[in-house]
């Protein structure tokens, strides 16, 4: 039927092509795995509690929580008498104090806060329980954080 | 016993809503007070106005007993207690719902009254009126849609009869707010958007 004219060139015999180089994959670090601290069911902290790594409350305290550079979760059956600060809070628990979001705060539906929630961005799941103001107006954020010291000595090149 | 069945959420449109963000368009930001519960969906509505939002929750307290005598004097709630507002705050916009159709024209009277230290001046106070013979026995939780549309979601079967507070007298029992829009819409409800005089 039909037949592609092939050129004498075409019909020499080619050359092998030469193996594709694959780019190597720069070998990936591990995965970072996100250290989080948990406060289990059974404790009871009286006094303010802080850390460098992310919180997970699911037992009583009566103080500050302070983790402004990291999440803060009080879990379902955590119950708080005192003031947050943290980067992200999440309340599945119980608290009564306010609530300071560097970047987000979300009471899910279990959740029940008496107190005052600043944060630029709020997220209140429907049958929450909540009383208190919620103040997201960037004027009132809460103060921001120093950035966080460098793991490494920063090397500055001088000519 | 046969049990009714919870009437299905359903989407009104309002022009009252409407009103409202149309006067807010362009603030950078503003002091809420919500006397209705907390829905996640209208804070994250009303996020847009970057603003502060004290939650009331008069839902919890309403409807008040009602007098059991007509010789009795009117004694007024004790919103101080009931609201808890924080010294020294003042707002832009009270979100009222329905609320007042649970209140009696003397209590709307008090309540003005409680809350017009706590407003900054022209604030706005939205509200919705029954105007039909029954309403619902208790109080409608409204999820904003978008800025014309709620969502009435019903949180019982059951009616009650309607207080239909008239529009003059309604007015009356505001003062020192006046009627800036008003608006009757097809599914029975007036919808009011009062504004504190300046100066008053």
């Amino acid at each position: 039927m039909w037949k592609k004219t092939e050129s004498a060139e075409d019909s020499r015999p080619q050359p092998a092509p030469p193996p594709v180089q694959q780019p190597v994959a720069p070998k990936s670090p591990a995965p970072h795995v996100r250290e989080q601290a948990v406060i289990g069911s059974t404790v009871f902290i009286k006094g303010d509690l802080a850390g460098e790594e992310d919180l997970l409350i699911e037992g009583r305290l009566e103080g500050k929580i302070e983790s402004r550079r990291h999440s803060i979760t009080i879990g379902k059956n955590g119950r708080i008498k005192g003031d947050i600060y943290g980067k992200v809070i999440t309340v599945e628990g119980t608290v009564e104090g306010n609530l300071f979001g560097e970047e987000q705060l979300i009471v899910r539906q279990s959740g029940n806060v008496r107190g005052n929630i600043v944060a630029p961005r709020v997220a209140l799941e429907d049958g929450s329980n909540f009383k208190g103001s919620i103040d997201m107006s960037p004027k009132d954020k809460p103060t921001p954080v120093p950035a966080p010291a460098p793991d490494k000595p920063v090397i500055v090149k001088t000519n | 016993m046969q049990r009714k069945a919870l009437p299905e959420p359903v989407v009104h449109r309002s022009l009252g809503l409407q009103a409202l963000c149309q006067r807010l368009q362009g603030v950078e930001t503003c002091s809420l007070l919500e006397l209705g519960s907390v829905r996640g969906g209208n804070v994250d509505f009303w996020s847009r106005f970057s603003p502060s939002i004290y939650i009331a929750d008069l839902r919890s307290i309403l409807p008040l007993p009602a007098s059991p005598s007509e010789d009795l004097e009117f004694v007024a709630p004790d919103w101080d207690s009931w609201l808890g507002l924080p010294d020294g705050r003042s707002y832009d916009v009270i979100l009222a719902w329905d609320l007042l159709n649970y209140l009696e024209l003397p209590a709307i009277k008090s309540l003005i009254g409680y809350l017009r230290p706590f407003c900054r001046p022209g604030a706005l106070f939205f509200m919705l009126i029954f105007d039909q013979k029954e309403m619902p026995d208790k109080i409608t939780v409204y999820h904003i849609a978008d800025e014309s549309h709620l969502r009435y979601e019903y949180t019982g079967p059951d009616m009650r009869a309607c207080p239909r507070h008239q529009p003059r007298t309604l007015a009356g029992a505001m003062t020192p707010f006046r009627v800036a829009d008003s608006f009757r819409l097809r599914n029975g409800v007036i919808e009011y958007l009062f504004e504190l005089e300046r100066g008053r």
